[in-house]
Formats: C-alpha cells, structure tokens, sequence
C-alpha cells in the first residue's frame, strides 16, 4: 500500500470542519435566494433585463428565465407509452508509444420500448480511427486533415454519441413518443478548444448540426435531454447575484438552492443558458438555443439541458415523466444511460488487450514500436 | 418482447466428451426440461444428451438481478415494465452426453469426439430418442455420469418413455432391467429411482 491512510485520515478531518464552517449560513443564503426568485417570478421579463446588463464582460454563466416563472416546480404528468434511447461513449487515446497510431470510439446504444412496438436494443459500436477518406467509418465527404487524431478524440465521442442518440430516435418515432437521452451537456464543449484544429472542429461541428437537424426533423413526438447528474452549475445563482442577492453568501451552486425549493420528483422552471462560451458554441448552432431545467431525483439534482425547439410543454412533461420512470429502479439514474454506459465502458482489461492487438498487428505490417523506457519499467514490474 | 415470442437458438459454449454446457443470448422461460434429449447435428457425430441442470441469472455476475416488481405483478408483467433485462439475463442449460449417431444411426455411446463449440443444440426427434434409448443401454453412461442424480436418471427415463406410445410399458420394463442389471449393488437407489421413473 502506498497511500498512507493513517496520514490522510489526520489530514482530512481539518478538511471537513473547514468545510462546515464555509457551510454555515447556507440556509440564510438559500432563503435568501429563494425571495430572490420569487421576486424575478413577478416580473421574469425585468430580471432578465437586469441579468443581461450584468453579464456584459463576464466569463461567467447565467440564466434567464424562459417561458415559466422561474420559481416554480412542477409535478410529472402520468406515463405514457413511449420508447426511451440513449447513447453513451468510451474511448482509447491514442498511445504515443504505439508503433502505429490509432483511436477507438466505443458508443453503447440503447433503445427501451415502454407499451410501444419495437424489440429492446442493447448494443455497442467500436469505431477505430484514423479512418481512411470514403471509408464506411468515415462519411466519405471529409477532408482527410479533419479526421481527429491526437487531439480531439473526446469531441468526436461527444459527437458520436449524439449521432446515436438522433439515429435511434428517428428509427424509432415511428412506433410511438420518444425520449432521446444523453449523457453531458447537450452541445460538445470542446468544439470551442484551441488545441483542436479548425478543420476537425468544423468537420465534428457539421456533424453535431446534422445530428441535431434530424433530432429536431422528427417532430414534436421527441423529447430530447442532456443529463447531467449531480450538477455543479451555478447560472441561475450567478443570475440571482445580478438580481441583488449578495455576492459572498455560500451558495456554489444552483443545486443548493433548487435542492430546497423541489419536492421530490418535481422540476424547475426552464432557463435558457446564456455565457460567453456557451455563446462561442451556440452561435455555431443558430438553430439549438440551449435551454434547462433542474429535476430533483431522490438526493440527487440533475441538470436536463434541451434545445429551445424542444422545450414545448409537452416534450418537457414527456422527458420529466420519462426521467423519473427511468431513474426509479436504478439507484436514481435513468436505466436507458446506465445501460448505454455499460455497454460503452472500456475496462482496463480491454484497454490492454487493445493495446497488444494493436502493437501484434503493426508488427506483423512491418511496423516495430520503441519502446520507451518508462514504459518498459511498467510493464515489467522487477524488484 | 413477450414470452410468447421465438426463443433464440442454444448454443455449446463448452463441450468435452462427456458433457457440454449450453446458452441461450437472453432469458427464456421454456428452455428443454429436466431430462429432455437433445441433439446436437453438427460436426463429424450428431451428439445426444441429457439435460441435466437448466439455470438462468445475469450475465453479469458483478450485477446481481434486482427483485422488481410491484404487488400483484406476474414475472411477465415485470418483464414488459423493464424491456432492458431479459437481454441481461442468460439461462444455460447443462447437457451430459449419452450417445452419438454413426452413418446415421444413434447409438447409446460415449461419443468419439466433443460437439462443435456454438453449435446448436436442438430437441432430439422420436425416432432419434426411440433408437437412442430403447433397451435401457443409455442409461449406463448417465449413471457413470457425477452430475446425474436419481431425479435426472428418473425424468431422462419418463421422458424417452413418452416417445413410445403405446409401448411405452414395455420400454419402461426393459429400462427398468437394465437399471437393476447396473446398480445390484444399490437396491435403495434402484428403488429411489424407480420410483421416479414412472
């Protein structure tokens, strides 16, 4: 054992009661914020006024109400028939110690019919990069300079898993409703990240829109959630801050405060998401507007991010409804996600057995790897 | 799916001489029963067997099966009301070879080889099991097998008796000979498995 516990118990007790004292007055501040939110209940047009004038020259995140009050809750209608898809990523990096390099993208697919027709489906697809232009994996119309390679690769499984989730969902509205379900934010962050290169970007960007395009084609019969569990967002405190509440009261987050005012099951009022970066990728998809709702789910409270065009009140209510349905028997997390996520995850085990099926068949193409040193020392653990 | 809906083939994960162990890609409720014979076509020699065991669980053993349900649900209703499990479930079927078929003809032999690893395993015909079993000869191999109790050589026997038909009782004297010719020296288990032969 190398982490020495009797060390790190001592250590941690200061760590809890620093904790606690930062915690003090948590409950002032929530009610606090909560008046706040009654107040920009009465006049949601005002406040967001006064939200947008404070945003000018900030980094930070915020929220503007959308089309409902934004202090209240609301309770899930009843459940229907419906089918609920989700998808879920795993990838490998590419090694730089491999003596070829490659990536894998593995999206676990999943599609859950509740009273509707259609068979379950549960699946995983591998997808091995670098493709070659016009290969099947690859939809033959990229510039060759646009295929991720080192960089990039978590942007690709974002995109891939959002192509899944557009893919299932069309095949399947024709039996029923359909809620479409990811993990994550709704649009991939990293299409703004630097260290990426442009063409890749606006390769995946192309991608995300295609995928959102046919997600939004296939009518009002698809509620559409981003789910985000456990949230540590604070747009709506950072609103509620621009709205007078005071700046050092202890609330980090929106779920300290969303955590107190929903019952269990209940969700919030939808906000639309507004920040310099969201706008930096959002402005790349006029078309999706990021809008969001809290739910609470037993102790925990997620963050459900959905495009604006899907925010009718009827595919909020489906995806509440479906979201609490799903999260009942399984721990509090929807089943469709947990199932997408088992069959996505790469386990070290696989990682290695990649990692050797790769470096046998790059040997037997004439390609030998160095073996770093480092490296060396690790596989080969000698006293 | 419903459990009215065709069962996915059984297929031989694991196969020696003597016994093989089969799965099914999901749950099902109506795999071959205690005692059912069961062919397997393909390879160099049709193989027969016994079913011996019939289990079904998760397919992963790190993700134990929850009891869901609510009062009043039947295990189908259950089913319906969670689409996910019944592909997360396995049942297996474990199968203790009893013969094996030469130009074309089943004989209650050990057989020469293992069957083929995936293939199929299938319900053996009347005349297979007729041929098979007729004599009692099969009931050697089962009795020298470990994993076949008194209950499995009895519901083998009732089995390959409801074959014959109307000579059904004399298939049933004939095994019962063979028995009390194989087992002289274990008059309580002959008794014990008589019992539960008919």
């Amino acid at each position: 054992m190398t982490l020495r516990f009797d060390l790190v118990a001592e250590q941690l007790a200061s760590v809890i009661a620093e904790y606690r004292e930062a915690a003090r007055g948590l409950d002032a501040a929530a009610e606090a914020a909560a008046e706040a939110m009654r107040s920009w209940s009465a006049d949601p047009e005002g406040g967001n006024q006064r939200i947008a004038a404070a945003m000018e020259g900030t980094a930070q995140p915020y929220a503007l109400a959308a089309d409902e009050p934004p202090a209240d809750a609301f309770d899930a209608p009843p459940a229907e028939p419906w089918t609920v898809v989700a998808a879920d990523g795993s990838s490998i990096n590419p090694d730089r110690f491999a003596p070829v390099p490659c990536w894998v993208v593995n999206v676990g697919r999943v599609a859950l019919p509740y009273g509707v027709a259609g068979e379950p489906l549960l699946e995983s697809r591998p997808t091995v990069g670098p493709t070659p232009v016009g290969s099947a994996a690859s939809d033959g119309d990229e510039p060759e300079e646009a295929l991720p390679l080192r960089w990039g690769i978590n942007l690709l499984r974002d995109v891939m898993e959002l192509e899944a989730v557009a893919d299932l969902a069309c095949s399947r509205v024709a039996f029923g409703p359909v809620v479409a379900l990811l993990d994550g934010t709704l649009l991939p962050w990293d299409l703004d990240a630097p260290q990426i290169p442009q063409s890749v970007r606006d390769h995946l960007r192309d991608r995300t829109a295609r995928a959102l395009d046919a997600l939004r084609a296939a009518g009002p019969a698809v509620s559409l959630g981003a789910y985000i569990s456990a949230s540590r967002a604070a747009d709506v405190v950072n609103s509620l801050r621009a709205l007078g509440v005071e700046p050092g009261a202890p609330l980090a987050a929106d779920a300290v405060l969303f955590v107190r005012l929903l019952g269990s099951g209940q969700r919030s009022a939808l906000f639309r998401a507004r920040s310099e970066r969201m706008r930096r990728v959002e402005q790349q998809f006029p078309a999706h507007e990021v809008c969001f709702f809290y739910v609470r789910i037993d102790d925990d409270l997620a963050r459900v991010e959905l495009p604006a065009w899907a925010a009718t009140k009827e595919r909020v209510e489906r995806l509440h409804r479906a979201l609490l349905e799903q999260s009942r028997y399984c721990g509090g997390y929807p089943r469709a996600l947990q199932e997408a996520h088992e069959l996505a995850v790469i386990s070290s085990r696989e990682r290695e057995q990649f990692s050797r099926l790769l470096e046998a068949e790059s040997t037997r193409a004439g390609f030998v790897g160095i073996l770093a040193g480092k490296q060396r020392s690790k596989r080969r653990r000698v006293v | 799916m419903t459990v009215l809906e065709e069962a996915p083939p059984l297929r031989i994960v694991a196969a020696s001489l003597r016994a093989f162990d089969c799965s099914y890609s999901r749950y099902v409720e109506d795999p071959p029963p205690l005692g059912a014979l069961v062919a397997v076509r393909e390879g160099q020699f049709p193989v027969f067997g016994v079913v011996v065991n019939v289990e079904s669980g998760p397919e992963d053993p790190t993700r134990p099966l929850q009891p869901l349900g609510e009062p009043g649900q039947s295990a189908a209703d259950v089913m319906r009301a969670h689409p996910h499990i019944r592909q997360l479930l396995r049942t297996r079927v474990r199968v203790v070879a009893c013969g094996y078929a030469a130009d074309g003809m089943p004989r209650p032999l050990l057989p020469p080889l293992p069957p083929p690893l995936l293939a199929c395993v299938e319900p053996a015909t009347v005349e297979e099991i007729r041929m098979l079993t007729a004599g009692g000869r099969f009931l050697s191999l089962l009795l020298a097998a470990p994993e076949c109790d008194d209950a499995v050589i009895g519901a083998a026997i009732r089995a390959a008796g409801a074959t014959f038909g109307e000579d059904g009782r004399t298939f049933l004297v004939e095994a019962g000979k063979e028995l009390a010719r194989l087992l002289r020296a274990e008059p309580a288990r002959l008794t014990t498995i008589l019992r539960m032969a008919v």
